[in-house]
């Protein structure tokens, strides 16, 4: 990306953000692993690993998947990987785009995660104070982890809008290369 | 009409005014569903209340969180993405191309065959149907094929991959309707191996009568000796195809579930990478070439880079690619979870019931309105859109559905699912606007024009239309062989 006066916050940001998601990239890599373990010891008759039961087994896979998704929906925005519908947009000028973008950013994006990052706080720490454990007792304990995995979601998810915010105005002032551009406003699917 | 009335079409009518602002479709769905909580609560704290959103949480750690059937998305795209990307869809075309290269239309055939078991790869469709252009269409235009009837079969192939199993939007489909994704993909094998039927049977014709379409290549094209043919069939055609048979046998055989058949496709698609990747050029198995193939090579080897070096970057990539696209659909589907829970509080679904019952419509009307919506939405949206919006706020409808004997009311969710899929795809191929069409259009090469792609596509379209009115007609066509394997 071009040097600009904004472009050291959004680029570390973004550096925090693919940090995480190759973090969280593990997950599918662990998700893979772990339902294939499932599927040898259920159906090969391959002995379990001692303490481990079926239930904590399928419950690991449930967490992996939610660790998965969570990590990657902010860094998701600033790759461009979420759809949008451009067939309007792509008649409007560069400028009107990028106005767009910053409107969608602070009227949508912000909010609902802020709303998510709140909401989802108490229900973590709600969690965490009683102690909860699955809700079939021989599984996995310990809830309030993969309930934080919706705090850190929305709170990357806002990380992600911040950078993509300081992108747009960066665009909106002409400071960006055409191909910074797609980083801020996509394009196709 | 009072505002408070009104509210839940403003909001459907605000969605669909800021989906196409071009903001990502997550966050208008979330946005636009968190901002008509916030005007319910200033208008009429009745409707909805800030601990109301104390629920949301609890919505999306129920749904998605802990939702073991959904876990299979993420693998069935790992899976897809990884046999395109290790060269193995590659492979796979060359050798049906070979394999066909006598009969008419051949090249087109193999498209469609690939289409078909690589259905897994062709979960999203603009990934697909870009993937399968890049990969067949100059292959077809050096071969001198008409640009219609190539483009048409590439569209019309790479679609087809959300009807057959395993398809992502089937899981996401039953899970919304609270059905079983493996009776949905027994029950989409027969309409979906039909469809693709019909492709095939429209590309034999129409190259038998006019062979200029599809020029064939020399008769020489592929190995030379029969020891070669074998080669190539054991090392490109019969890896994958165990592989979706495997899959689709233990879903079938009701040995296992989605999500187990689900990793067993992912981890052999690690395999049969590593089987192409490693151990054969490690053994040093030549690679197949010959005139006139297929072309895509991520899989080519870099400067400096060893056949281990090479599996690992692939794997890497591949990893985080699908790691996307899944936080991709489930960001949808979080922003879908946040808009549907708002307009339920405030009384969307009584309204869009009222709507229904004050047409008059009876359950055949019902289904045709529907029918029409979701066509008509397909011209814009993706099935992960569609499903996700539509089918919540319909559900309950859809649900009510009777058709007295033609369908027994149990398996009526079923035969919709289906009768929705093969009318997305549809819409999807659809000129002017069918989608597919466009992303087509954008990686084609330039002496391919839209209205080559528009008269290729229209006979497709009408395969598309007798397969839909087929099933609608004949309900058994999906019925018949969940009830002989399942029951």
């Amino acid at each position: 990306m071009n040097k600009t006066a904004l472009s050291p916050i959004y680029n570390s940001i973004d550096g925090l953000l693919a940090w995480v998601a190759r973090l969280g990239a593990i997950a599918m890599v662990a998700l893979v692993a772990i339902t294939m373990y499932d599927v040898l010891t259920r159906y090969f008759s391959i002995p379990k690993f001692p303490g481990l039961n079926s239930t904590m087994v399928q419950e690991s896979e449930y967490w992996a998947h939610g660790i998965l998704f969570a990590l990657l929906m902010g860094y998701g925005l600033t790759r461009q990987v979420h759809v949008r519908i451009d067939l309007v947009r792509d008649m409007m000028p560069k400028k009107v785009k990028y106005a767009m973008e910053i409107f969608g950013i602070l009227v949508f994006l912000v909010p609902f995660s802020y709303i998510g990052l709140i909401y989802c706080y108490d229900y973590a720490v709600k969690s965490f104070v009683d102690g909860e454990v699955s809700p079939s007792t021989i599984g996995l304990s310990n809830i309030w982890i993969l309930k934080s995995t919706l705090v850190a979601m929305f709170g990357l998810l806002i990380l992600a809008g911040v950078s993509q915010f300081l992108k747009a105005v960066d665009g909106l002032l002409g400071n960006l290369t055409v191909q910074d551009e797609e980083h801020v406003l996509g394009g196709g699917h | 009409m009072t505002l408070v009335e009104a509210l839940p079409l403003l909001m459907f009518a605000a969605l669909a005014v800021f989906l196409f602002s071009g903001f990502p479709v997550a966050f208008v769905l979330g946005g636009v569903g968190l901002s008509f909580a916030f005007i319910a609560i200033l208008v009429d704290p009745w409707l909805f209340d800030w601990p109301q959103f104390n629920a949301i949480p609890a919505r999306i750690y129920g749904a998605i969180s802990t939702n073991l059937i959904l876990t299979a998305i993420p693998m069935f795209i790992f899976m897809g993405t990884m046999l395109e990307k290790s060269g193995i869809a590659r492979d796979l075309l060359n050798c049906l191309q070979v394999l066909l290269r006598r009969v008419p239309g051949g090249l087109a055939l193999s498209v469609v065959m690939m289409g078909t078991i690589l259905a897994a790869t062709t979960g999203i469709i603009g990934a697909s149907v870009i993937m399968m252009s890049l990969l067949a269409l100059p292959v077809m235009m050096k071969r001198n094929y008409s640009p219609s009837l190539a483009s048409g079969t590439i569209a019309a192939s790479g679609t087809l991959g959300i009807l057959i199993p395993p398809s992502i939007m089937l899981v996401i489909m039953a899970d919304l309707l609270s059905k079983s994704v493996g009776n949905l993909f027994v029950a989409a094998i027969i309409p979906g191996f039909m469809l693709a039927f019909f492709y095939m049977i429209y590309i034999v014709t129409r190259c038998y009568f006019n062979p200029a379409l599809a020029p064939k290549p020399e008769a020489s094209m592929g190995p030379k000796t029969t020891a070669g043919y074998i080669g190539m069939i054991i090392r490109s055609f019969v890896p994958p195809v165990l592989l979706i048979i495997m899959v689709l046998g233990s879903i079938l055989g009701g040995l296992a579930t989605p999500t187990e058949a689900a990793s067993v496709g992912a981890f052999g698609a690690i395999l049969l990478a590593v089987l192409n990747l490693i151990i054969l050029p490690g053994l040093r198995v030549p690679e197949m070439h010959f005139e006139g193939e297929a072309q895509l090579e991520d899989d080519k080897l870099q400067d400096g880079e060893g056949l281990i070096g090479r599996f690992w970057r692939i794997f890497k990539d591949v990893v985080m690619r699908s790691a996307l696209t899944n936080a991709m659909i489930f960001g949808i589907f979080i922003g879908a979870t946040l808009f549907s829970y708002v307009f339920r509080q405030i009384g969307g679904e009584e309204v869009v019931i009222h709507i229904f019952d004050s047409w008059g419509l009876g359950s055949w009307g019902i289904l045709f309105a529907l029918m029409v919506l979701v066509f008509l939405l397909g011209f814009f949206f993706d099935w992960i859109e569609i499903t996700l919006i539509v089918l919540p706020v319909f559900a309950p409808i859809i649900t009510k559905l009777d058709f007295g004997d033609h369908v027994a009311a149990i398996d009526t969710v079923y035969w919709f699912a289906i009768l929705m899929a093969i009318n997305l795809q549809t819409s999807f191929l659809t000129p002017p606007f069918g989608f597919a069409l466009f992303y087509l259009k954008a990686v084609a090469p330039p002496e391919i024009k839209i209205q080559h792609i528009y008269a290729g596509i229209i006979p497709f379209v009408m395969l598309q239309l007798t397969g839909l009115s087929l099933v609608m007609f004949f309900p058994e066509l999906a019925l018949w062989l969940p009830r002989l394997l399942l029951d």
